[in-house]
C-alpha cells in the first residue's frame, strides 16, 4: 500500500476544462469567419483593402487572445503538481506567479469529490481540500482533477493519514504510475479503506426518488415562498390597475405572464435541490461521515466528525407543513452552496429524523422546541407597538407622498379612482401590519435556548425556524449586548463565534432575559476554568 | 477586577468626534452651498441633522468612557463596551490565537495603545490602554497563549504515547 505520492498533476481534460470558452470562441471564429474571409481575400478589390485590413488585425486579435488563454492552461496544467510525503500536502504552481503550498494533512477538514456533466462524460473527478484555516473560509483550500484510480487513491492516502494508520509498507509509485491510471478489476476490489471499494459498501441512509422530490419541496426558504406569492399579487393588481386607467388587454395580460413567470421561479429552487439531492447516500464510517448525491453534479463528500463546529436543523414554511427537517453541520471551508455549512440529511420526515440522525451522528442529540426557555413577553409587546407604529407612520408617508407629490407628477390630480388609492394604501398598511404582528407571534413562540452543561441549543426564526447546537468547546468568543430599551426590560441579546466561513461563524443569540443570559454565560466560563 | 481606565481616553474619543463632525459638517456646508436646493424643508432637516449630531458628537465620548471595562484573568479576557448598545466579549485565553498591538495617530497624540486579540472566531480590540500597560498586557497574553500551547502539545503527545503503549501491549499479549 502506498503511502506517498509525488508529482502528481491534474488530468490532461484541465486544459479543455479550463479553457473551454477561449476554445469555442476559436471554433466560432473559424467557422463563421473562416469563409467570409476567404470570399473576401478572392474578389479582393482595392476599396476593400481597408475593410480586408481591419477584419486580418481583429480577427488576429481575437486567435492571439484566445491562443494565449489556451497556451496558459497548458501551461498551468503542466507546471502545476502535488506531492504527499511525510504526513504534509505540497501544492506547487510554477507558473508566471508561482506559488507553493505546505498543507499539513492534520489541519485538513474535507475531502471531496465532485463531478460535473463534463467530468462525468470523460471520467475525472474534481478533488477538493478544506482546511481549518479562517483565511480560507469562504473556498475550497485546493481543487484538482484527476482520473477516476487517482482521485480515489489521493482520497484514500489523505483519509489514512487523517487517521493516523500507518501503511503496510513505505512504497512509493513514481508520477507515471499514478497518471491516468484505470482502476482494474482488482483494485475495485483493493482493500484500500477509502478507496473505490470504499464507495459500494453499504449505505446507512439512501433516500428514494419520491423522498428526494418531497424533500426538495419541503426545502423550499419562506422568502420564496412569500416572493412569489407577493409577484401574483402585484401581477394581478398591476394588471387590474392598468386596465382600469385605460389600458388594452393585451398590455394587461402581459403584465400578468412577466409577473407570474417571475413567480414561477421557485420552481427552479425545487427543480435544482431535487438534482442536488438526487440518489442521496450517506454512510458513517468511524469518524467520517460520507455523503454522495446529485444528478447533474455529483458529489461524494467526507466530513470528519471532530472537525464539526455546530449542528443545525432547519425547518422552512413548507417544512412545518409537511413535517420535515433538514440538518447541516458548520464546518470550516466550502465555497458557494456549501459556504454556510453542508447539508447532510435533506429535508427527512421528523418521525424518521432521530433514529436516522442516530445511525450518522450519535453524537448529537436533538433537543425538542418544548425543553427550550422562550423569549420574555415584554419582548413580544415591545416588538407588536413597534409594528404598529412603524406601519402607521409608513401608511402616513405613502399618503402624503402620492396625494402631495406624485399625482400631481403623474398628472393623476383628477383620476376618479383617487378615492380608492386611499383605501388600497390603507389595506396595504393593514395587511402588513397584521402579516408582521402574526410572525412577532410565531417567533415568540419559536425562538428559544436550551443551555446544558456541555452545549446550548438556540431556536431562531419566525415561519421558517433553524436549531443550531454548539458545545462550548468549540465556541470561540461569546458577545452579548442591551440597548437602553432592553435595560429598562432587562433583557439581552448576543452572539456566539465558532471557527467556520463568514457566514457560519456568527450565530445570533435570541433576545433573553438577563438571568438566562446570564447562565449562558456561567456555563461557558465554566468550561473555560 | 476591572482594569482602570486611563482618563485621556476622554480626550481623544472627544478629539476624534470632533475631527469626524467637522468633516460632515464641512461636506453639509458644501453640499448646501453648491447643491441649489430649492425646498426650504430639505435644507432646514440637514441643518438640524447637523446639529444632533454634533450634540450626539459631544455627549457620546464621555458615555463611552463611562461605560467602558475591561478585565484580565487567567481563563479569559471580558471587554465591555458601547454607547447606546452596550456590547460584552468574553474571550478564553486558550482560544486566542495572534495578539497585535496597535497605535494610532490619535492614540500616539495622547500616548496611548490598543491590543487586538484574534480567535479562530473574530478579533476583539482592547482600548484606552497606556502605550506602557498595553506592552504589558500583550506579552503576558502571549506568554499566557505560548504556556497554554505547549501545555496542550504535552497533553497530545502523552496521550500518544498512552496509544502507542497500549498498541505494543496489544501486539505482545497477540504474540
Amino acid at each position: 500500500m502506498y503511502n506517498e505520492i509525488r508529482g502528481l498533476r491534474n488530468h490532461p481534460t484541465y486544459i479543455i476544462e479550463t479553457s473551454w470558452g477561449a476554445l469555442l470562441i476559436l471554433v466560432m471564429l473559424v467557422v463563421n469567419s473562416g469563409q467570409q474571409f476567404v470570399d473576401l481575400v478572392k474578389n479582393f478589390d482595392a476599396t476593400d483593402q481597408e475593410m480586408v485590413r481591419d477584419l486580418i488585425i481583429l480577427l488576429s486579435v481575437f486567435f492571439l487572445y484566445n491562443g494565449l488563454m489556451i497556451f496558459l492552461s497548458f501551461r498551468q496544467w503542466k507546471l502545476t503538481s502535488l506531492s504527499i510525503v511525510d504526513g504534509s500536502l505540497t501544492w506547487e504552481q510554477n507558473t508566471i506567479f508561482a506559488k507553493k503550498q505546505e498543507i499539513s494533512v492534520s489541519t485538513i477538514s474535507n475531502v471531496n469529490l465532485e463531478q460535473n456533466i463534463f467530468e462525468r462524460i470523460v471520467g475525472t473527478y474534481k478533488l477538493k481540500l478544506d482546511t481549518s484555516s479562517l483565511s480560507t473560509a469562504n473556498k475550497t483550500d485546493m481543487k484538482i482533477i484527476l482520473g477516476e484510480a487517482d482521485a480515489y487513491k489521493v482520497r484514500d492516502l489523505l483519509l489514512r493519514l487523517m487517521h493516523g494508520e500507518a501503511a503496510e509498507s513505505m512504497y512509493t509509485d513514481g508520477p507515471t504510475d499514478l497518471q491516468n491510471s484505470d482502476l482494474d478489476d482488482a483494485e475495485k476490489e483493493t482493500t484500500n479503506p477509502y478507496g473505490y471499494a470504499c464507495e459500494q459498501e453499504d449505505f446507512d441512509i439512501v433516500l428514494s426518488g419520491k423522498e428526494n422530490i418531497l424533500s426538495a419541496i419541503a426545502s423550499l426558504d419562506g422568502i420564496s415562498v412569500y416572493f412569489s406569492f407577493w409577484m401574483i399579487v402585484a401581477g394581478i393588481g398591476g394588471a387590474a390597475i392598468l386596465k382600469l386607467s385605460g389600458g388594452s388587454n393585451g398590455e394587461s395580460i402581459a403584465i400578468l405572464v412577466t409577473f407570474l413567470f417571475v413567480a414561477a421561479g421557485f420552481i427552479k429552487k425545487i427543480i435544482t435541490k431535487a438534482l442536488d439531492c438526487f440518489h442521496y447516500k450517506v454512510r458513517r464510517k468511524e469518524d467520517h461521515i460520507y455523503i454522495t448525491s446529485g444528478a447533474l453534479k455529483i458529489r461524494s463528500y467526507s466530513v470528519p466528525v471532530n472537525q464539526i463546529q455546530a449542528f443545525r436543523l432547519k425547518k422552512s414554511l413548507l417544512g412545518r407543513l409537511m413535517h420535515r427537517t433538514s440538518v447541516s453541520i458548520i464546518n470550516v471551508g466550502g465555497e458557494k452552496e456549501d459556504v454556510d455549512g453542508q447539508w447532510i440529511l435533506p429535508a427527512v420526515l421528523d418521525t424518521e429524523l432521530p433514529e436516522m440522525l442516530s445511525k450518522i451522528l450519535p453524537e448529537f442529540q436533538i433537543t425538542d422546541g418544548k425543553e427550550m426557555v422562550r423569549r420574555p413577553m415584554s419582548v413580544l409587546i415591545r416588538k407588536q407597538l413597534m409594528n404598529v407604529i412603524s406601519k402607521v407612520v409608513v401608511t402616513g408617508l405613502l399618503h402624503f407622498l402620492y396625494f402631495e407629490y406624485l399625482c400631481y407628477e403623474w398628472d393623476l390630480a383628477d383620476w376618479s379612482y383617487n378615492s380608492a388609492v386611499h383605501i388600497v394604501i390603507l389595506v396595504f398598511g393593514a395587511i402588513w401590519m397584521l402579516w408582521d404582528g402574526l410572525q412577532n407571534h410565531v417567533e415568540q413562540r419559536t425562538e428559544g435556548l436550551k443551555i446544558s452543561e456541555e452545549s446550548v441549543s438556540i431556536r431562531r426564526g419566525k415561519l421558517d425556524w433553524e436549531q443550531v447546537q454548539i458545545s462550548y468547546d468549540k465556541m470561540q468568543m461569546m458577545k452579548l449586548s442591551q440597548g437602553p430599551v432592553m435595560r429598562v426590560l432587562h433583557t439581552r441579546k448576543g452572539q456566539v463565534r465558532v471557527l467556520a466561513s463568514t457566514i457560519g461563524c456568527v450565530q445570533k443569540l435570541p433576545e433573553m432575559s438577563e438571568a438566562v443570559m446570564s447562565l449562558l454565560r456561567e456555563r461557558f466560563q465554566a468550561t473555560i476554568d | 477586577m476591572y482594569e482602570k481606565r486611563n482618563p485621556k481616553a476622554r480626550l481623544l474619543l472627544l478629539t476624534s468626534s470632533v475631527i469626524t463632525m467637522t468633516i460632515v459638517t464641512v461636506g453639509v456646508v458644501l453640499v448646501l452651498i453648491f447643491a441649489e436646493i430649492s425646498e426650504t424643508w430639505i435644507r432646514n432637516l440637514m441643518i438640524a441633522a447637523d446639529i444632533l449630531a454634533w450634540v450626539v458628537a459631544l455627549v457620546a465620548p464621555f458615555v463611552r468612557y463611562n461605560w467602558y471595562r475591561a478585565r484580565f484573568t487567567d481563563e479569559e479576557i471580558d471587554v465591555r463596551q458601547g454607547f447606546l448598545m452596550i456590547k460584552e466579549t468574553i474571550i478564553p485565553i486558550e482560544r486566542m490565537q495572534k495578539i497585535s498591538l496597535e497605535t494610532g495617530p490619535l492614540d500616539r497624540m495622547f500616548g496611548m495603545s490598543k491590543v487586538v486579540v484574534y480567535t479562530a472566531g473574530g478579533e476583539e480590540t482592547i482600548r484606552f490602554l497606556d502605550e506602557e500597560r498595553a506592552k504589558q498586557i500583550s506579552e503576558s497574553l502571549k506568554n499566557r497563549i505560548n504556556r497554554y500551547a505547549v501545555s496542550k502539545r504535552e497533553q497530545d503527545m502523552s496521550v500518544d504515547q498512552q496509544d502507542t503503549t497500549m498498541n505494543q501491549q496489544e501486539e505482545s499479549e497477540n504474540v
